[in-house]
């Protein structure tokens, strides 16, 4: 029960950077989710607000009380660790009591609240486990019964379904979303999984080499990536990305690529040109499943050659090799027939397109149908 | 199946290779010395007698048939070695954990300044021979009135226990799992994590280190040949070793080798229990 707020967080080590200059606010009883790739900062973020690790500079606020020099305890927060880590020479029972020492409570009391959580999150049998003894979810329950026991005021957990495999991770996954909101704790999650990323967070904090890439609902996350990184990063096959040409014809604003060129037709130039006056160059990024292959070759489309198939049931999966520097990836249904090295041909339509600034850190400029929506 | 075959063969060779050795005294001792001197020897005593156990310790035995064996001329340096060893491992154990558990979580947990030539000196003391000092020592102990008394030789063993069990533990601390910031989440010091925490968790570890540290102490004969051997702070292995020089008590020194077997024996059991009663070298389970 608590809102946290972070400003200008910095954190060094020895010479390397972790996080350069953090802001963020996280609201009272939401599930926010750090997503980035290893070693951007999110857990070094984490323990900074677990109070674990100290920043080189900033402050932490919770609820408008700045707690950056607290110790951990003093914040009430608990966590739960990678892989559920809990003490291993400890049973169940004794491990959920840990969390309790620092409330000072008469045996009694500790008993009750056990068993509370003991109920509400059905672990009698593992009471009186050790940790060895348990399996990866029995092992994730008690850790998690271990960090709410204390009745916290933020939850932290650190990539804790990183050992888990895929179906007891969906299990967990709901379980956890389901508790929270019982529960109405402010919580935070660290994962690298996007997956996890989007089913579970109200807000997601995209991070990358210690800077915030950008903070929003997964729908914003998703369709309005704020720049390449994002738009990469978050989708599964990641988006395509094409470095192009602008130049103007007839008024008309022309997308220029070795392989293949798209026209912007009048109407959409006259909304979107104040994005693109004096752009030599944009990035245009274009997500798997928005690629359509042609029936046949026309006057400038992508040609390139099926390079690998993947049959997942409910959709393929085709990467086709066009000769660029990467290749270019594409979802199809299950019923595409064509197989490797046979010759496609494709052209991006306009209105699927992200268009990224190519320098400039590279910000999203903007998406057609977004935009159109809006207006 | 020839596979297995090999395999058995190989078991009952290195069983036999083991165990051969201590049948051969086990025997010996509870033989008289008049079935010790035939030729070919017995492979098991005929008439078994535990007059050796007693003769070594300095007692007379009166056999059932009424025959008397006397007690040994080393019983003295016997009964004297077997209490200095057990004194001496003793407080070689306790000394070498106390330093070293702290240190060895120190230098496998911690990060600070100048850990790795820390940690390089003191592997170079392992990995320098214990014999090689072995006359330096004689010549620094000999002037500082360290020879003849216990004090010379905790001292050199610890020189050889510490580096060797520090290593050893490191490589333990280093692999157990990251807890200590859960530790700190439950509200533990540093000095609590490690008292509460950690010395609970390492149980094993630390009880290997002792075994370690106790069966060398209790083992170590070159440096107690030279320091302490024929005064009253002998130790057991170098007393044993008067028997080597003396009219042939092949009993006796056969059943003084056994009663040198019973400690290391009675902790190996002790702690082996403790091992097995807990999994922690793999905590994250499999």
């Amino acid at each position: 029960m608590a809102k946290i707020n972070l400003q200008d967080i910095y954190k060094k080590y020895d010479k390397t950077m972790a996080l350069n200059g953090l802001n963020l606010q996280i609201e009272d009883k939401e599930i926010v989710v750090f997503l980035g790739p290893s070693g951007c900062g999110k857990t070094t973020t984490l323990d900074c607000i677990a109070g674990i690790n100290q920043p080189t500079s900033g402050r932490i606020y919770f609820d408008d009380k700045d707690v950056t020099d607290q110790a951990p305890h003093k914040r009430n927060v608990s966590m739960v660790f990678q892989s559920a880590l809990l003490y291993p020479h400890l049973t169940g029972r004794e491990n959920i009591r840990m969390s309790l020492r620092i409330g000072r409570n008469s045996r009694q009391v500790e008993d009750r609240k056990i068993e509370e959580v003991v109920n509400l999150l059905s672990i009698r049998t593992l009471l009186d486990k050790l940790p060895y003894q348990m399996s990866g979810g029995e092992r994730q329950r008690v850790a998690t019964a271990k960090a709410i026991v204390r009745n916290p005021s933020v939850f932290l957990m650190d990539e804790p379904f990183a050992s888990l495999d895929a179906a007891m991770k969906e299990e967990l996954r709901v379980e956890v979303v389901v508790l929270q909101k019982k529960l109405g704790i402010t919580m935070i999650f660290v994962t690298h999984d996007q997956v996890e990323a989007m089913t579970m967070g109200d807000h997601i904090a995209v991070i990358k080499e210690g800077i915030l890439q950008q903070v929003g609902t997964p729908n914003e996350i998703y369709n309005m990536p704020a720049n390449v990184f994002v738009g990469g990063f978050v989708g599964s096959p990641s988006m395509n990305f094409f470095q192009v040409n602008v130049k103007k014809c007839d008024n008309n604003y022309i997308f220029e690529h070795p392989k293949f060129h798209i026209e912007l037709s009048k109407k959409l130039t006259e909304y979107f040109g104040k994005f693109l006056e004096e752009k030599k160059s944009v990035i245009i990024g274009l997500r798997p499943q928005h690629v359509t292959f042609l029936e046949k070759p026309e006057q400038g489309v992508l040609k390139g050659q099926i390079y690998a198939v993947e049959r997942l049931g409910k959709e393929t999966r085709v990467t086709v090799d066009y000769g660029g520097k990467d290749k270019l990836k594409a979802i199809m249904s299950s019923l595409f027939n064509k197989t490797m090295g046979d010759v496609v041909y494709t052209l991006p339509k306009v209105e699927d397109l992200y268009f990224f600034d190519s320098e400039k850190e590279r910000k999203l400029l903007f998406k057609l149908d977004q935009t159109l929506n809006g207006k | 199946m020839n596979k297995k075959i090999v395999k058995w063969i190989l078991i009952i060779v290195i069983i036999f290779w083991t165990i051969m050795p201590l049948y051969w005294f086990l025997r010996m001792a509870f033989m008289n010395p008049a079935e010790l001197s035939l030729f070919p020897p017995h492979f098991y005593p005929h008439k078994p007698t535990i007059s050796g156990f007693f003769n070594v310790l300095g007692f007379s035995y009166t056999s059932s048939s009424g025959e008397i064996f006397i007690p040994s001329g080393q019983a003295d340096q016997i009964r004297r070695g077997l209490m200095n060893s057990l004194v001496l491992a003793s407080i070689v154990t306790c000394i070498t954990l106390i330093v070293t558990v702290p240190l060895a979580y120190t230098f496998g947990r911690l990060k600070f300044q100048h850990k790795n030539k820390l940690l390089f000196a003191i592997l170079l003391s392992v990995a320098l021979p214990p014999v090689s000092l072995l006359i330096p020592f004689f010549i620094l102990f000999v002037k500082a009135g360290l020879t003849g008394n216990l004090i010379g030789l905790t001292l050199v063993h610890l020189t050889i226990t510490i580096p060797f069990v520090a290593w050893m533990l490191m490589g333990f601390f280093r692999n157990l799992p990251p807890v200590e910031p859960l530790a700190t989440i439950d509200g533990f010091s540093r000095i609590a994590t490690f008292f509460k925490i950690i010395i609970p968790m390492s149980k094993v570890g630390i009880a290997v280190a002792a075994i370690i540290s106790f069966l060398f102490s209790w083992n170590e004969y070159d440096f107690a040949m030279v320091l302490v051997n024929g005064t009253p702070a002998t130790t057991l292995p170098a007393s044993i070793s008067g028997f080597l020089f003396q009219h042939p008590e092949v009993e006796h020194l056969a059943a003084s080798v056994i009663y040198s077997l019973v400690p290391p024996f009675i902790v190996a059991y002790l702690l082996q229990k403790h091992i097995t009663e807990m999994n922690i070298t793999n905590p994250i389970g499999g």
